[in-house]
């Protein structure tokens, strides 16, 4: 069972690398039977995901750094994940909480995002992991610039 | 009273130990004012009576110039005058210059090309960037061998980022002077724009200057455009050429060039097609290219027919209607949904992630240059071709669609959008001790399409920096090239009154698609920085009657990131209060001063009707503070940018 979801996580991600979505994109076994992806996709500065196949999640820590007490940033991704599991969304865009479950962690200032696979539906998990992570990279880019530049190595120009 | 400055030297009313008496003081104040008067001429205030006895006058000779009938230029001829006759059979829509290379500058004015003469060749050039860039006619610029030419080598590089046609002139050192140091202005100048140009050439036969004006014109006229550089020694410019026998190759365009292009295979069409008509969310990328081959029409004729948005990119804007449902340019909440993207005429390709598309996105792309093609963007479907020739064969072979869902997502994006900018402009207004750049931008786009002028009316030169991040999302395009975007690619801040000059001169004679808005007011906006690279332009302005309001965003940009260190700080910051309407008042324009956010439409109003009444110039000098970039403070502060849209202008 973890073998297959492996597969199909570790499958998904190579047919991303192979299309040119990824530079530098690199797999390594990490502690206590996960899996560990870095890739350089959106940002200058490299992504990481990881896979625990004993919970079915996977996990990009640390993915906003440096979001700490009084910044505005983790309410307003919390805010637009939940309103892609709202129903009227359309099916394109809607985070079906039925099939996954999307999480905000935070610790020390950075926060963390875990996708909680349901019904072992990695390859929609997976999808939507990184649909939804270019949308909030949209949502930063249009309303958090500075952030990005201070934090992710985009231009000031 | 200013003492008078003693360059180091110990002033009079010091003792010889540096003491200073009040007596010697006084003394030597009065000295200064009258030194000051001395050097005034005026016995100390230069007073309204004396500047009024001087008014600014435009000479005669600039409306002179107008009405000088031409003479007819053959044979006997210079070799400034036989490359002079090709620009006038090849329809140089323009040139913009600076004296200096002489001969090829007045040989190109004789050929009743209209010519306008600025204060910097680095300004000029920009100037002709931006005239083609909302024309997509060619333009020339010049200037004069070693520093003219050098002057305009930013100029250059800008319009090489945005990949225009810019025909670069320059007079060079004497053949026969090379390696000797003799005179001056000597360099070798082809050197200089290796890697921004598309084609460059000292001329240095006489024989073959014909030819190398074709070798021009072929390479400005074809493919993905990029400037050609030419240089003209003396032996060159003034080369005594009899008659067409002492030529080589003498013979016209229709014989030394084709105007026609590449046409897509039909394989790749269908391929295209099939790839749209199972898209849900489709949508087009409209760039350059559609720009530069004429195919706004066919762009929204395959739009409309499949029922497909178009989002644009690139150097200028309006190719496709914001008023039509059809436009996602102010839809960036949607464009990640895109399920097939055609991009057409990306000349400038972005990245990875630079374009909003999400990870699952096939891309089409339509390109002239089959090289380029699969470059930083997987492709799915590649078509090499002219951008209106492949746009007219899809119009044909889709069959008609809808994609009513689809549109309606972008409508509820769009609307997100403009609730958004409304609430940005909500929280600008409420700071009333200073204008707000939201107050700046939403005024604007009230005053140019929900006024009294025709909302395709206006060309906006849309320049600046921080400025830009705020009247970018509210400029609209209604026709094409409606608006020329200044920062595109390069991230040349300071040309924007530069370009002003060349969007006003383009629109001034109506040219291209510019023909229906001939001589009406023309827009411009820039920041502290744009203004203090390019200000003298206003003069440029004056003189040639070119009617332009200049509207300046009085605050520095780079300041917000790097203020706390008190040791650099300093490198990002102006004097405060700078009145730049004084300085156009100073070349002959119009001035307003605007400190309040309600007292920036009157001036707006104002300098409108001195452009239509008496066609001058004007600069609206609003002054921000600089605290309005620090968002902890003063929300929404710096805004980013997503593109493709109205926000573009990195690709």
């Amino acid at each position: 069972m973890a073998a297959n979801g492996l597969n199909i996580v570790r499958a998904e991600l190579q047919a991303y690398s192979d299309r040119g979505l990824f530079r530098g994109f690199t797999e390594k076994a990490g502690r206590a039977g996960r899996y560990q992806w870095e890739f350089v996709w959106l940002m200058p500065r490299p992504l990481g995901l990881q896979y625990d196949p004993s919970t079915a999640t996977l996990t990009l820590k640390d993915l906003l750094p440096h979001v700490g007490r009084g910044s505005p940033i983790p309410a307003e991704v919390e805010a637009f994940v939940a309103s892609r599991s709202a129903t009227g969304v359309p099916a394109h865009r809607r985070i079906d909480p039925a099939r996954i479950d999307v999480v905000w962690s935070k610790s020390r200032g950075n926060l963390s995002l875990t996708i909680r696979v349901k019904r072992r539906d990695y390859k929609y998990a997976v999808n939507k992991t990184f649909n939804l992570l270019n949308e909030l990279f949209v949502l930063l880019r249009r309303s958090y610039s500075p952030y990005l530049e201070d934090h992710f190595g985009i231009s000031r120009e | 009273m200013k003492r008078r400055h003693n360059n180091g030297r110990m002033p009079a009313s010091h003792d010889a130990d540096g003491a200073v008496s009040r007596r010697n003081f006084l003394h030597d104040a009065l000295l200064g004012a009258d030194a000051t008067a001395a050097v005034l001429g005026t016995g100390g205030v230069a007073t309204a009576e004396a500047q009024a006895e001087r008014p600014i006058k435009v000479p005669d000779e600039f409306a002179a110039a107008a009405k000088t009938p031409l003479k007819k230029v053959d044979f006997p001829m210079t070799g400034a005058q036989v490359f002079a006759k090709v620009c006038k059979e090849e329809g140089l829509a323009a040139l913009f210059t600076c004296p200096g290379n002489y001969e090829v500058i007045h040989a190109i004015a004789h050929e009743g090309i209209p010519t306008y003469s600025g204060r910097h060749e680095g300004a000029m050039a920009h100037a002709a960037d931006g005239f083609i860039r909302i024309t997509g006619e060619i333009a020339a610029c010049s200037g004069t061998e070693g520093p003219g030419f050098t002057d305009m080598v930013s100029a250059i590089a800008t319009a090489n980022a945005a990949r225009t046609p810019l025909l670069v002139l320059a007079s060079n050192m004497a053949m026969h002077q090379e390696d000797s140091d003799a005179g001056i202005q000597l360099m070798y100048q082809q050197p200089v724009t290796e890697g921004m140009k598309k084609y460059g050439k000292r001329l240095v036969n006489p024989s073959r200057i014909h030819e190398y004006a074709g070798y021009a014109f072929r390479q400005l006229r074809t493919g993905v455009p990029r400037p050609v550089h030419l240089d003209f020694p003396a032996e060159i410019h003034r080369a005594k050429i009899a008659s067409s026998a002492d030529q080589t190759c003498y013979y016209d365009k229709a014989h030394y060039r084709t105007d026609t292009k590449p046409h897509p295979s039909p394989v790749a069409i269908g391929a295209a097609v099939e790839l749209l008509r199972k898209a849900q969310r489709p949508i087009i990328v409209s760039s350059n290219g559609v720009f530069y081959d004429h195919a706004w029409d066919a762009l929204t004729l395959l739009a409309e027919k499949a029922q497909i948005p178009v989002v644009e990119s690139g150097a200028m804007k309006g190719q496709v209607s914001d008023a039509s449902p059809l436009s996602a340019n102010m839809a960036p909440d949607a464009l990640p949904q895109a399920d097939v993207v055609l991009l057409v005429g990306q000349h400038l390709m972005p990245t990875v992630g630079e374009f909003a598309f999400g990870p699952d996105t096939k891309y089409i792309r339509i390109d002239p240059a089959g090289e380029d093609i699969g470059r930083n963007i997987p492709i799915d479907v590649g078509i090499v071709s002219g951008e209106k020739a492949a746009l007219e064969a899809l119009v044909e072979a889709m069959p008609r669609g809808t994609h009513a869902a689809w549109i309606a997502e972008i409508a509820a994006a769009t609307k997100q959008f403009e609730d958004e900018l409304a609430s940005i402009y909500k929280t600008g207004s409420s700071y009333t001790d200073a204008v707000h750049p939201a107050v700046i931008a939403k005024e604007l786009g009230d005053f140019l399409y929900r006024g009294n002028i025709p909302k395709e009316q206006t060309t906006v030169a849309s320049g600046g920096f921080g400025i830009a991040r705020y009247t970018r999302r509210w400029l609209r395009g209604y026709r094409p090239g409606q608006i020329m975007n200044g920062a595109y690619q390069y991230g040349n801040i300071g040309p924007d009154v530069a370009c002003a000059v060349g969007v006003g001169a383009a629109v001034q004679l109506g040219v291209g698609p510019q023909a229906a808005y001939k001589g009406h007011p023309v827009v411009c906006i820039t920041g502290d920085a744009g203004f203090g690279y390019t200000a003298m332009e206003m003069e440029t302005l004056a003189k040639y009657r070119l009617p332009v309001i200049v509207y300046n965003n009085n605050v520095w940009g780079t300041w917000t990131g790097n203020r706390g260190d008190k040791t650099i700080e300093h490198m990002h910051m102006f004097q405060e209060n700078l009145r730049y309407d004084k300085v156009a008042e100073a070349l002959g324009a119009y001035g307003e001063y605007v400190a309040k956010p309600g007292d920036f439409r009157p001036a707006l109003e104002r300098a409108y009707k001195v452009a239509v009444n008496e066609r001058r110039p004007s600069v609206i000098n609003c002054q921000g503070k600089k605290e309005f970039w620090v968002t902890r403070d003063f929300p929404p502060g710096p805004l980013g940018k997503v593109e493709p849209g109205c926000m573009s202008y990195y690709h």
